[in-house]
């Protein structure tokens, strides 16, 4: 292996970088309040799931549709648009326009992983991103709030399913956004991603409501846990057997993306050239 | 005659600066012609996922307010056919004008001696993004062979004619957009937000009702984009909405002219 200025720091100089992090939070967190008009209208072209629901509620006003009335349709999609907000993340855009304007060496001079760094500063938009998810989420719980909780979601699982969600959402983007570094521009594969997303993860339609192989498949394919998993939690629709196995089912991919996210910088940063600078 | 001389030449004048803006746009895309491909592609994944509502909305239903799957697909069609021309020739333009406007190169733009407005609106065209249009006009094949007819010449011509106002309308909100960004500087995702809304146009406007039907017909009027032509093509058009479809496209041009020429007016540089 040739010896390269561009290098992922060793563990023991990690280490002490984790007390950067309270810094880094704040920067994050600094970053987003500097954007804020930004953040909240690219929240508003988040239209999908409203047209969608456009759809659902004429569908459903002779009757429920697939365990859906009119209401529940309503508080489904607000609840998805709600979670989406405060789940969403941009790092695809960072790491695919770092790598291609070479802003990517200032980070990897650092004494602390990338992916770190990125995940902190995603973290700290959190705040502002909740903040936009208040609107559909108060609608779905004071004006529409449909009666159709069915099973009592323990709160630990709430979180833990919420939790989730972010983590798959950040390890997944941060996956897409490090092939910038084998393939110059992430954009193609993010699209692509975007597409199969919108269609699996609960996002235009629930998933529940797909016929028998098509739903089964979206029950085991990464996308649902994503998102759709965590709006069904939060409105009570998941037996407490199916939301213990989606909860394991949603960290073991939280595992395996983190891994390969690991591991696509690893093998990306030895090819990256650091063009620009 | 000396009058009707130099019109002609203005328009030939006009015609050689769109020319001569088709042909830089052309170069530009040739560069990117695996993007023609991979565009194609995507825009597919895209369109299907916009159908999945659909997909399984019919497999509970017949119909949607009077609507059938096949009729729905057509509207689904036109839309994928308005979406391509907006997201080919509309909004490469628009948000040069938008960056334009914030960074200050808009000024060499208003400088020059054409039309502003025609300068702005030809400023950058994506022509491989075009190729959604191939899908949107299969749809529309696709969906006639659903509901198992073949339309009439003048339903066509009406349908056509219809399409050319939706486009007209786009290209008035657009127009409005971009004085709007002559006066709010900061607004780079305004055009983003804007084709993010145009999603409404998606499914027949008859699914709307009371204030949300007004407002999808009149101020946002995506009624006319795409419920409009699909009626047409089924040849069950009211004569009100025919109406309605070509004369408020025709006054949304005018207004968005003179909405435009007022901004550019009030527009101060950003730069200095």
């Amino acid at each position: 292996m040739p010896p390269s200025s561009a290098r992922i720091p060793a563990r023991s100089e990690r280490l002490s970088a984790w007390r950067a992090l309270p810094t880094l939070l704040r920067i994050g967190f600094a970053e987003s309040i500097a954007y804020r008009g930004e953040v909240i209208l690219w929240m508003l072209t988040m239209t999908m799931p409203l047209v969608s629901l456009a759809l659902w509620s004429v569908v459903a006003a002779d009757g429920p549709v697939g365990g859906y009335s009119q209401t529940q349709f309503a508080d489904y999609f607000l609840v998805i648009l709600a979670v989406r907000m405060g789940t969403g993340t941009w790092v695809t855009w960072s790491i695919s326009s770092e790598v291609r304007e070479g802003h990517l060496s200032m980070r990897l001079l650092r004494p602390l992983h990338p992916l770190a760094s990125y995940a902190v500063e995603m973290l700290g938009a959190i705040p502002l991103r909740i903040l936009c998810a208040v609107p559909p989420a108060a609608v779905a719980l004071f004006v529409v709030a449909s009666d159709g909780v069915r099973y009592a979601t323990p709160c630990i699982a709430l979180v833990l399913a919420l939790i989730g969600v972010w983590c798959l959402t950040f390890t997944i983007s941060a996956a897409i956004g490090a092939l910038a570094l084998f393939m110059g521009s992430a954009i193609g594969p993010f699209m692509v991603w975007q597409g199969l997303f919108a269609i699996f993860s609960g996002y235009l339609v629930p998933t529940k409501l797909f016929p028998g192989w098509l739903s089964t498949l979206a029950d085991w394919l990464p996308f649902r846990y994503a998102l759709g998993f965590a709006a069904e939690a939060v409105l009570g629709r998941l037996a407490p057997g199916e939301l213990w196995r989606g909860l394991l089912l949603q960290w073991g991919y939280v595992v395996v993306m983190t891994i390969l996210t690991l591991f696509l910088f690893r093998r990306g940063v030895r090819r990256y050239e650091a063009y620009g600078s | 005659m000396m009058v009707d001389k130099r019109q002609t030449s203005a328009t030939d004048r006009y015609w050689r600066i769109f020319v001569a803006r088709c042909r830089l746009s052309l170069t530009l895309a040739a560069q990117y012609r695996w993007d023609f491909l991979a565009d194609g592609a995507l825009s597919f994944l895209g369109l299907i996922a916009g159908l999945l509502p659909l997909f399984v909305a019919f497999e509970h239903r017949t119909s949607v307010r009077g609507w059938s799957y096949g009729e729905v697909l057509l509207v689904v069609g036109f839309f994928t056919i308005l979406k391509a021309i907006f997201s080919a020739i509309l909004l490469p333009s628009l948000t040069e004008l938008a960056a334009g406007v914030r960074s200050g190169t808009l000024d060499f733009l208003l400088t020059k001696p054409a039309d502003a407005q025609f300068l702005v609106s030809i400023a950058r065209f994506e022509f491989w993004r075009l190729s959604s249009l191939l899908w949107g006009i299969s749809l529309c094949g696709y969906a006639f062979f659903r509901i198992g007819r073949v339309p009439g010449g003048v339903d066509i011509l009406l349908a056509l004619l219809l399409l050319v106002c939706g486009a007209a309308v786009l290209y008035s909100i657009c127009i409005f957009v971009a004085s709007l960004a002559f006066v709010i500087v900061k607004m780079d995702s305004l055009p983003f937000i804007f084709s993010s809304f145009l999603d409404f146009a998606r499914w027949p406007a008859s699914i709307f009702r009371g204030v949300v039907h007004l407002i999808f017909t009149v101020v946002f009027p995506v009624a006319i984009l795409t419920t409009y032509p699909a009626e047409a093509a089924l040849g069950r058009i009211s004569l009100s909405s025919l109406a309605w479809g070509i004369a408020w496209s025709g006054a949304l041009l005018l207004l968005s002219r003179l909405a435009f020429r007022v901004a550019v007016r009030r527009y101060t540089s950003a730069s200095s």
